[in-house]
């Protein structure tokens, strides 16, 4: 086959793959990990009584009890935040994904600025025009 | 047995003492060295942790139950592996064991020193290791000794102890047991071990780096020299987050091998400033550029083992309260205080003298993508520190609580690995200086379209979830180009040189691995996050209660709860049910889930069994069990297998890597010659 030919039914064969790639993520499936909606909030929450698991991680009994509660929250109809709050209420500091407000606005914005703060020194590292001759020795 | 450990702990500690001042005086510029005294100190010190180490072993082989700590860490008829384990399973066993780690590492690195060159960059740095050996030495003799006899015996376990060997005696009966979740696995034994040699391996860099900031050796002398070590001990911290996260998985029985806890992120943020400082030294040494940084990235890194270990070992992580219960908390945060101040002053002051300041040409280059991996890399580790720690200052500041948790660091850690995997692919194929783009589209181009094939037929044939089609995709980009690249070398050498292609491959990969060690750290980075993205998102996850004899089906198998079984063992009660897994009515496999109820513990422990297969792997633990029914958390991962694949294939590379080290070293042995 001429390389011109290659080429086109090469980057055609791309274009179909992303196409298909593409729709793929429209038409997204849902996460099975955590379909179950009680499940994923009891994922962002913290068990009470264990160090650093979730409730939904935690085999205690403890734990069991307040993805129940959770279970018996969904069904009655409440929000996920409605739940958490609640949740928050009765323990305080629960949430494993601190909501951004405040104090916890601080854990957000400190890896914010510090991308921001790479990306100034790392554009630093580039050399401007004039000393472009100056160090080229260090090529040897 | 508490007197010759003793004994061990002090030569070892002078050892340290003769190492910093017989090496203080190439910190100072002088050039007059006594070097039959540093050939003493360093043997002291290994003479002194190896006796230190045996001796702790012989008083628990021996149920030496006169010494405190075997009294409260170890049991008669605790298996051999285990009693051996057991050395370090608590705190004051673990630094021995560090101890040792340290003074093995300082006798090697005292046998490269070269006495007819004169060396003071490596003397100076066996002084800076000494310093340290002397903080960890020095904890062994005063908060956290090993040695202390029982002066007050409980009937199991000592109440209270004297760390004079000659006190009063009250000997236990029999001993409290090792900690049973530690007890529980074949892996406790392995993994901290390696991961020791990996945190305290990190301690020669940051000794190089002092002494040539403190020296004024400028250059990358440093940088190369301890690129062995930096990869061994990476090597080292790889495999043992990698196996932690094993033994997480299997022994205990919340499905999962990472929950970015406290103590995960101790062993990860050292991890993730030493894989950063791995390539952006590799920038210096090829180019000269990246001198000041370099010598920060090495002091951050070794902090952060400081941090790791006071984080892993004070209880603070447990609460901030916990922190003074134990004097060990204050000692180790006073020495990370004592590290970073001290560090960051001489790096401020010494600097100048040694670091100058060339640029990059362009940031479309090689050196472009390693800051780009150099950015990604710190901010990544900045994340998980912050993420932390920002639990434990909120409690500390203001008393209230606040958890940060998987939520967190995912929503951080996914972003910053696509954009990792991205650079990784594209990195290694990127040419020096200034790139041309057509040269580096030419070298992605065809893996590129393999990729997105990959990508296509995931959609089409397994699934649509966004992660598990851009993830493996991805890993198969930076595969491909790895691949390409090595076939197009190789390829060409063969014709050139006449043999065959995979010998062409070989002879390559022996003459730079370096570089194709490197490769292969990152096959094994791809096959670990397809691993992550595609277990984690395909996993299937029930709770079923099994009915003695009766069948369940789960994730296409059949489970059935065939009967329940008793084993009486030395240390422990396993209660157990056998469950027959079968696929279509074919029997497959019985496993066996239970809760092993340990001595001198009152919980039992629920510990999973996993069936592995190449398709994945079914994993049952228990949550309550008897005679007439079993109730079982059951997970079926597919393909889970990648991930312990791909981070022992990151080791492995880091191995293959070390054989550069030995290139370079006869290249300039015969530069000198």
């Amino acid at each position: 086959m001429p390389e011109h030919l290659k080429r086109f039914a090469a980057t055609m064969l791309s274009v179909l793959f992303i196409g298909i790639i593409g729709w793929g993520l429209i038409v997204a499936d849902p996460p099975s990990a955590y379909g179950d909606r009680a499940e994923a909030i009891g994922s962002r929450v913290k068990c009470p009584v264990c160090q650093g698991e979730s409730v939904t991680s935690s085999p205690s009994g403890y734990a069991r009890d307040i993805l129940a509660y959770i279970e018996a929250r969904v069904d009655e109809g409440w929000s996920d935040e409605g739940i958490i709050l609640r949740l928050e209420e009765r323990f305080p500091g629960i949430r494993l994904d601190p909501e951004f407000s405040g104090l916890t606005a601080v854990l957000w914005l400190l890896p914010a600025a510090a991308v921001i703060a790479g990306i100034v020194a790392a554009r630093k590292q580039i050399r401007g025009g004039a000393d472009r001759i100056e160090h080229e020795s260090i090529e040897s | 047995m508490a007197y010759l450990g003793l004994i061990g702990v002090l030569v070892a500690f002078a050892g340290c003492l003769g190492l910093i001042i017989t090496g203080f005086p190439a910190l100072i510029g002088r050039s007059e060295i006594k070097w039959e005294s540093l050939k003493r100190s360093a043997a002291l010190l290994l003479v002194g942790s190896v006796v230190s180490m045996a001796a702790l072993e012989l008083a628990l082989l021996t149920e030496d139950f006169s010494i405190a700590y075997v009294a409260n860490n170890y049991a008669s008829g605790t298996p051999l592996i285990f009693t051996i384990a057991s050395a370090w399973a608590a705190l004051e066993g673990s630094i021995v064991l560090w101890g040792l780690v340290i003074a093995v590492l300082t006798y090697l690195v005292w046998r490269k020193v070269n006495q007819d060159r004169n060396d003071l960059l490596g003397v100076g740095a066996l002084s800076i290791i000494g310093m340290v050996g002397l903080f960890f030495f020095g904890l062994m003799l005063t908060v956290s000794n090993p040695f202390e006899v029982c002066t007050t015996a409980s009937t199991v376990g000592c109440l209270d102890s004297s760390a004079l060997p000659w006190a009063a005696l009250d000997v236990p009966a029999g001993g409290r047991g090792t900690n049973p979740l530690l007890q529980n696995h074949i892996m406790m034994a392995i993994h901290p071990p390696l991961l020791y040699v990996g945190y305290v391996g990190l301690t020669i860099p940051f000794g190089f780096a002092m002494a040539s900031l403190l020296n004024a050796r400028s250059g990358a002398e440093w940088v190369v020299r301890t690129r062995r070590w930096t990869l061994t001990s990476w090597a080292f911290l790889t495999a043992g987050i990698v196996i932690g996260g094993w033994w997480s998985y299997e022994v205990l029985g919340w499905g999962g091998y990472w929950a970015w806890d406290p103590v995960e992120n101790a062993s990860f943020i050292p991890w993730l400033l030493a894989t950063a400082f791995i390539h952006s030294s590799i920038v210096q040494a090829r180019r000269g550029v990246l001198q000041s940084w370099n010598y920060v990235l090495v002091i951050g890194t070794f902090a952060s083992t400081i941090l790791g270990t006071f984080l892993t070992r004070s209880g603070v992580v447990a609460s901030v309260h916990a922190f003074s219960q134990s004097p060990i908390g204050p000692a180790i945060f006073g020495f990370l205080i004592l590290v970073v101040v001290a560090s960051l002053a001489v790096f401020a002051t010494r600097v100048h003298l040694v670091a100058s300041t060339p640029r990059l040409d362009s940031l479309v280059s090689r050196e472009g993508v390693f800051l780009l991996n150099n950015l990604l890399l710190t901010v990544f580790a900045f994340v998980v520190l912050a993420g932390t720690l920002f639990p434990l200052l909120v409690e500390a500041f203001q008393g209230s609580t606040v958890s940060v948790g998987p939520p967190f660091f995912d929503r951080w850690a996914i972003p910053l690995s696509f954009a990792l995997l991205l650079a990784m692919g594209i990195g290694p194929v990127t040419p020096y200086r200034v790139a041309d783009p057509g040269i580096v589209w030419n070298r992605i181009k065809t893996p590129l379209t393999v990729a997105l094939g990959v990508g296509a037929a995931t959609v089409l044939f397994v699934s649509r979830i966004g992660y598990v089609v851009l993830v493996p995709s991805l890993a198969t980009f930076v595969i491909a180009i790895i691949v390409r690249h090595l076939w197009d070398l190789s390829s060409k050498r063969a014709a050139k040189s006449g043999t065959s292609i995979p010998a062409a491959a070989g002879a390559l990969v022996l003459r730079e691995p370096g570089y194709w060690g490197g490769q292969l750290s990152h096959v094994g980075v791809a096959v670990l996050a397809a691993g992550i993205a595609i277990s984690a998102n395909l996993v299937i996850k029930d709770e079923l209660t099994l009915p003695l004899g009766e069948t369940v089906p789960f994730a296409g198998f059949e489970l059935t709860y065939e009967s329940p079984f008793l084993r009486n063992e030395p240390t422990r009660r396993v209660i157990g049910a056998r469950v027959e897994v079968s696929r279509n009515g074919t029997f497959l496999e019985v496993l066996e889930p239970r809760i092993n109820e340990y001595v001198g513990s009152l919980q039992g422990i629920q510990t999973p069994a996993v069936r592995t297969t190449l398709a994945g792997d079914i994993y049952l633990s228990p949550t309550s069990l008897d005679a007439e029914s079993v109730s079982l958390k059951a997970w079926r991962y597919p393909l889970q297998w990648l991930v312990w694949a791909g981070g022992m294939l990151m080791a492995l590379g880091a191995v293959l890597s070390l054989g550069e080290a030995r290139v370079r070293r006869r290249e300039s042995a015969q530069v000198d010659a």
